[in-house]
């Protein structure tokens, strides 16, 4: 169980000092999809640069499983915005490198990558370099990449902010099918409220600028869910009233820049 | 020339595209050809002087002193001391430019002495280190080596400081040991900087070669083609110019492909939209 205990960042920048995250705390249990949505600001990807160990926190910690999250883990796979294959391995290469930086023979590296292209439905590209694919075959592989580290939570940072619509669609579909098949943690960062609704067991809200725990909402929707349940009515609702409160976030974070 | 290639019709000029798309040697071989052509056919006409051979003579010297013997053992002496030279001081200036480039702490130690000895032309040094070890095989290896230190080390240097931090994030996610980081990611993040590096210190290696072989006490192909100018014998100067850039050439053709291999995926991204 990873958990956020009174999570306080605050940056210097020149004179002035900003206040990014404050008091947050959080429990994310085995196996649950979280999505973290917030206005722009709001301190989204920090959050989830120090639930993953990238950056330290101001205040409070990181536990998983009771022991601090000081740096950087195995345990703690990250999947950025920018899908960030290597351009100079092929896409098999890629998703095989964590296993090889782990100590793995290349042999076991690859066949294991093999498996987990066709997970994420990349058959057939093995050899390709990341530049002969689409934005969602590299994010695709990204994810497989990250899933070859074996860990334990998925921190996702906005992995379909770049892709086109129709794309981003899809991708959400085939994360909420793999998610399903593998059970990890997700913690999932966006700014898309349909998005957060769909793939989300729950959606945490932060507040603009200290980010806090606005809200924390249960998403009720039935699993698996997949293209109907974008139809259903629930998923509107849940759209509907976290827009509203979303709204009361935005409107905060427009009246403190004016 | 440029100035009727408006008035060509579009057809032909698309035609023209294509094959200079498709088979990018063709150009460069066609211009090669025409100057030696137009170069044959003054020689031929008798408008050059005397001292300058025909490309038909020179090849035909280049051959003929190939069967006698005298050529080929003064190209391997100079070719075994330029790539030695190339080797060593591309190797160091590798290693060095990559790791000053990863650790500001190194950084800012060899920078320093580098930038400061960079301005020095390195025939200078020569005779310095001549005064030490001698006008040998030893002295001119360790000038050409100098020599090639230098694009190496900044054009790798520079490379990484491109480096994504994605990139030095999934090191870390991964808890990669440090040489694993190097290999993987810093090494060929900075290869396609470094192989524009090798490739300049590779011409200055043949440079140098010939520089230091025509100083103090001359051996090898360089001194020969100097010695064959004194004593008129243009025959020899012209096969040796002509073999020097022969072999450079080849040199150069090869760390290219080696190079654009190694790249293979990076170039890619290159021509993505």
């Amino acid at each position: 169980m990873l958990n956020a205990n009174a999570i306080g960042k605050t940056f210097q920048r020149g004179r002035h000092r900003v206040v990014a995250l404050e008091g947050i705390g959080l429990e994310f249990t085995r196996g649950q999809f979280s999505c973290i949505l917030g206005p722009s600001g709001s301190g989204k990807s920090t959050l989830l640069h120090i639930l993953g160990g990238f950056e330290a926190p101001t205040t409070g910690e990181v536990t998983l499983d009771d022991s601090p999250v000081v740096k950087p883990s195995r345990r703690l796979g990250m999947v950025f915005q920018q899908a960030s294959l290597f351009p100079w391995r092929n896409i098999e290469r890629n998703v095989a490198w964590p296993i090889e930086a782990n100590g793995g023979s290349r042999k076991e590296a690859c066949r294991t990558a093999r498996e987990l292209l066709g997970l994420v439905g990349l058959n057939g590209f093995e050899r390709a370099y990341p530049a002969e694919l689409s934005g969602g075959m590299r994010q695709r592989a990204a994810i497989a990449r990250t899933l070859a580290m074996g860990p334990d939570v998925l921190l996702m940072d906005e992995p379909f902010g770049a892709l086109d619509a129709q794309t981003r669609e899809l991708m959400q579909e085939e994360l909420s099918r793999i998610w399903q098949e593998s059970q990890l943690t997700v913690v999932f960062v966006t700014h898309d409220i349909s998005e957060a609704v769909f793939l989300g067991d729950r959606v945490v809200l932060l507040s603009a600028r200290p980010g806090r725990v606005a809200h924390d909402i249960p998403i009720a929707l039935d699993r698996p869910r997949n293209a109907e349940t974008k139809k259903s009515k629930d998923l509107l609702d849940h759209h509907n009233e976290l827009w509203d409160l979303l709204r009361v976030e935005i409107d905060a974070a427009n009246a403190g820049a004016a | 020339m440029t100035a009727t290639a408006g008035t060509a019709p579009a057809m032909s000029r698309r035609s023209w595209r294509d094959i200079a798309d498709k088979r990018p040697w063709v150009l460069p071989v066609a211009v090669v050809l025409v100057v030696a052509g137009a170069w044959e056919l003054a020689g031929f006409l008798g408008l050059l002087p005397d001292y300058i051979l025909r490309p038909t003579t020179i090849v035909g010297d280049i051959v003929s002193l190939l069967v006698d013997g005298t050529l080929h053992p003064l190209v391997l002496e100079s070719l075994r001391r330029a790539l030695l030279g190339f080797a060593i001081g591309s190797a160091v200036g590798f290693v060095l430019g990559l790791l000053t480039g990863v650790s500001p702490w190194f950084g800012d130690i060899v920078d320093g002495p580098v930038a400061a000895s960079y301005p020095i032309p390195k025939v200078a040094l020569f005779p310095a280190i001549a005064v030490i070890l001698g006008f040998d095989d030893r002295t001119r290896v360790i000038v050409i080596a100098l020599a090639c230190f230098y694009p190496v080390y900044l054009n790798a240097q520079s490379g990484t400081r491109g480096i994504e931090r994605d990139f030095v994030w999934l090191g870390r996610n991964n808890e990669a040991s440090w040489l694993c980081q190097f290999r993987s990611i810093v090494v060929p993040a900075a290869l396609p900087k470094a192989i524009v590096g090798l490739r300049l210190s590779l011409a200055l290696s043949f440079v140098m070669m010939f520089a230091t072989e025509v100083i103090g006490f001359g051996t090898g192909l360089g001194s020969a083609i100097f010695r064959a100018r004194l004593e008129g014998d243009y025959h020899l100067m012209w096969a040796g110019v002509v073999v020097i850039g022969a072999i450079g050439f080849i040199a150069d053709q090869l760390l290219r492909v080696i190079g654009a291999r190694l790249t293979k995926g990076q170039a890619l991204e290159g021509h993505r939209g």
